[in-house]
């Protein structure tokens, strides 16, 4: 145990050092510093006693029993997750290092579980703290206001039911890691406990919907009865803490769930500590893939990593190709892009509209407040200022295959161009999409804006992507964690050069009423030029860089 | 000693070692050969506790990896394909963090030196391992691996990418181990060093033992002359494997 303290405390240090030895690297996790600490003060220390002029009940329209089943339902999504990712890379994912270096050697098994075991224990406490304290008042804030006393009912319960899931998705993996037979048992049976409480779910639901014919409230009363209750106990100890606090009513009963709630997980981690199994083989297996998505990840490569996670998923043939080819040159990039997003792309490519229309759907149906519908459009111009702000990432995701995309008989300035057309591909698709499921689904919505901004943002996003590809470009590093932060730091402003003119025209076409048929000329003219200057120096740019050099 | 009966492993349907045994005795340097998936590295594992056994033993100096564990962990270095040692310790803290997992801290200081003298690290001691090219955490895994008192080393394929100083200094280490009674087993494709290096070659081919013995042994199997090399031998041993898979004939 003491060397693996050893090698904590020395790792710590090392890496403290490591950031604070190089500008490059201290100035990205000082301003990673500054951002956790201004929420951190504004938070916890400037807004607990604000209190909104508006009541929750006079913004939104949920009722009790919808509102407990909604976060009843997100609690047991957060433990499936637990659970499926405790199987997929939770307990048994070690660092490539640990493999080679201390799954031969006399360190007792044992010691290594319990560290492995702290580390991930505190990791759940971190995340779950931050969302809490957070994330949680930040996005509700305006809806609901929880006092910070009550928000720990809903930071130690989460935490306290994910650990206690988790344990017992590790004690399943133990027992299962006498090899990868067993193991992929153990996999399949978890899959099947899951699906037979969803059925047990949908079967009660069913009974409701044939006495009542109202598919909605059946499935409410489904979740809310008792043997759904029972069989989900955990889960609805802490949901009814959760409530409990975001309605801000103590109650006495609240510290005896707490106290269940932590026996559930001192003795399952009791449990899990017990098992004596070998757990290096299965552990191994999934080391070496998850480092292979660890790297893809610092990377930025988001193809890669989807193809890394299908690794091994699928039997899909992929002899043949779903694109035709075209083109030719660099051209070819643009082809590669799009033929890998449509073979690893399966749901994932069908999942943001149907977000997209449960948003609507769910606004429509449960905003009171008609300017909120209103202007429900601007959604669309944050999620794609959001989306560019991953530009640089994909750029260096690419570049990671420098090999092959430097020495292609082309100019810089269209190699870079067909990187940034298929993300901007890809943007495009999204807003489209969005805008119609929108257009749809929410009557109450302003359609010229509607088709002023999703014009707006699919010719602005253009020449954006061309310049968070410029610092994409610029630090290219992917195994140095500062180049990745340095990209997107300095893309977070620069991208507001192009963003400025199309905001400026749209502004003016919605304040003047010029047709939509000028806006868009002038957005396309406008966006074209700043691409193409964007382009030009990003060409330049690229034929000087060297990948290696981070 | 190092000894290893019956080892038999299966990937669900895949069998990746077949019923191999054999033995390296103290003070020996045994080859182990074959082609890309023969089950090299498999073995290696196998050896270390890595992965799990399907049936099969390995013993080292009398303790059973399945009952004694630690006993056999303490007895054993390895030294893998690509090593990828922990980047945020420096080179020092790196040898000192195995010496400690090793419980082997007594003449540290100078045993380090030493080695990182001969593997031209000494320099770069106060490094983080991050810095170092692939060549170097090569060479600082074969450092690790001699830090402890280990009895019996095994190398896979311990001499891709070191440059010809290391490759050599690592050469002597490996004879000075076998000189000192270790029991060293080497998992490579480089047949000359294989040819000059060890006493005695196992040839492994689809998970199965197909050839073992002296460089004379095996000459003499594969019904070559005196002057034929071990690449010879190599490529007419496994081509007969094949042979008789395809032939459904039995191997060597």
């Amino acid at each position: 145990m003491k060397v693996l303290v050893y090698l904590a405390y020395r790792q710590s240090i090392n890496t403290i050092k490591y950031i604070t030895r190089s500008p490059k690297r201290l100035i990205p996790a000082i301003l990673f510093a500054g951002i956790i600490l201004n929420a951190v003060i504004t938070h916890l220390f400037l807004l607990p006693n604000e209190r909104l002029s508006k009541t929750p009940e006079e913004v939104i329209s949920i009722p009790p029993d919808i509102m407990w089943t909604a976060a009843f339902l997100i609690l047991s999504l957060l433990v499936v997750w637990a659970i499926r990712s405790a199987f997929a890379e939770g307990l048994l994912v070690f660092s490539a290092s640990y493999v080679d270096f201390l799954f031969p050697s006399c360190v007792p098994r044992r010691s290594i579980l319990l560290m492995k075991l702290l580390g991930d224990y505190a990791k759940v406490f971190f995340i779950i703290g931050v969302a809490t304290y957070l994330m949680i008042p930040m996005m509700i804030r305006p809806l609901v206001f929880i006092p910070n006393n009550m928000l720990w009912y809903i930071w130690i319960p989460v935490s306290l039911l994910l650990i206690t899931a988790t344990n017992v998705s590790h004690t399943l993996n133990l027992i299962a890691s006498t090899g990868i037979q067993r193991f992929a048992v153990a996999n399949q049976v978890v899959k099947t406990v899951i699906l037979l409480v969803l059925a047990t779910i949908l079967t009660f639901a069913g009974y409701y919907y044939l006495r009542t014919g109202d598919l909605g409230a059946s499935l409410i009363s489904a979740m809310q009865s008792a043997p759904v209750k029972i069989i989900l106990i955990p889960i609805t100890w802490t949901t009814d803490l959760m409530m409990a606090a975001v309605n801000n009513e103590f109650a006495p009963w609240m510290k005896l769930r707490l106290f269940w709630l932590l026996l559930l997980s001192v003795g399952t981690t009791v449990i899990l500590f017990l098992r004596r199994e070998n757990f290096y083989e299965p552990s191994l297996l999934k080391s070496e893939r998850m480092a292979r998505v660890k790297a893809a990840k610092a990377a930025g490569d988001i193809g890669a990593i989807r193809i890394e996670m299908m690794r091994g998923k699928t039997k899909q043939s992929a002899s043949r190709s779903p694109l035709p080819p075209f083109g030719r040159g660099a051209t070819a990039i643009l082809w590669k892009m799009l033929v890998i997003k449509l073979r690893v792309g399966g749901w994932r490519i069908i999942l943001p509209f149907v977000l997209i229309a449960a948003a609507s759907v769910a606004a429509e149906k449960f905003i009171k407040i008609p300017e909120i519908l209103w202007y429900a459009p601007f959604v669309i111009p944050y999620f794609v200022w959001v989306y560019l702000n991953s530009t640089p990432q994909l750029m260096r995701g690419e570049l990671m295959q420098i090999e092959i995309i430097k020495c292609i008989p082309d100019k810089g300035l269209r190699i870079v161009l067909m990187i940034v057309l298929n993300q901007w591909i890809n943007i495009a698709f999204l807003v489209i999409g969005a805008a119609v499921c929108m257009a749809i689904l929410m009557p109450s919505i302003n359609y010229r804006l509607l088709w002023i901004l999703s014009l707006a943002c699919i010719t602005c996003s253009l020449p954006s992507i061309a310049v968070g590809s410029i610092f994409g470009i610029l630090y290219p590093g992917t195994k140095d964690k500062s180049d990745r932060l340095m990209a997107t730091y300095l893309t977070l402003p620069a991208i507001w050069i192009p963003i400025i003119p199309t905001l400026i025209i749209t502004g003016l076409a919605t304040v003047i009423g010029i047709s939509i048929f000028w806006t868009a000329f002038w957005l396309v003219i406008t966006n074209i030029a700043l691409t193409w200057t964007a382009l030009v120096i990003a060409g330049i740019v690229f034929r000087n860089t060297d990948p290696q050099e981070g | 000693m190092l000894i290893v009966r019956n080892l038999t492993k299966y990937y669900r349907t895949v069998q990746a070692l077949d019923n191999v045994s054999f033995s390296v005795a103290d003070g020996e340097i045994v080859g182990l050969l074959g082609p890309n998936g023969a089950g090299k590295t498999t073995t290696l594992r196998a050896i270390t506790g890595i992965i799990k056994l399907t049936e099969g033993e390995v013993e080292i100096d009398g303790f059973s990896l399945a009952k004694d564990e630690q006993e056999v962990k303490r007895r054993l270095a390895y030294v893998p394909e690509v090593p990828n040692p922990f980047e945020m310790l420096t080179v020092i803290e790196h040898i000192r963090f195995i010496a400690m997992a090793y419980n082997t801290m007594s003449g540290f200081d100078e045993r380090s030196e030493r080695l990182l003298h001969r593997f031209d690290l000494y320099e770069r001691r106060n490094d983080l391992v991050l810095t170092l090219s692939k060549g170097m955490k090569q060479k600082l895994a074969i450092i690790c691996a001699f830090i402890h008192d280990a009895r019996t080393i095994l190398f896979d394929e311990p001499l891709i990418g070191i440059d010809p100083k290391g490759a050599r200094e690592l050469k002597d280490m490996i004879i000075e181990a076998k000189e000192n009674g270790c029991s060293v087993l080497i998992s490579t494709h480089m047949l000359d060093t294989a040819e000059r290096l060890c006493d005695r070659i196992i040839i492994l081919r689809s998970g199965q033992k197909i050839a073992e013995g002296t460089l004379a042994e095996l000459q003499e199997r594969a019904r070559l002359t005196q002057d034929a090399t071990l690449e010879d031998m190599f490529l007419t041993l496994t081509a007969e494997g094949s042979a008789s898979e395809s032939t459904g004939l039995p191997g060597l």
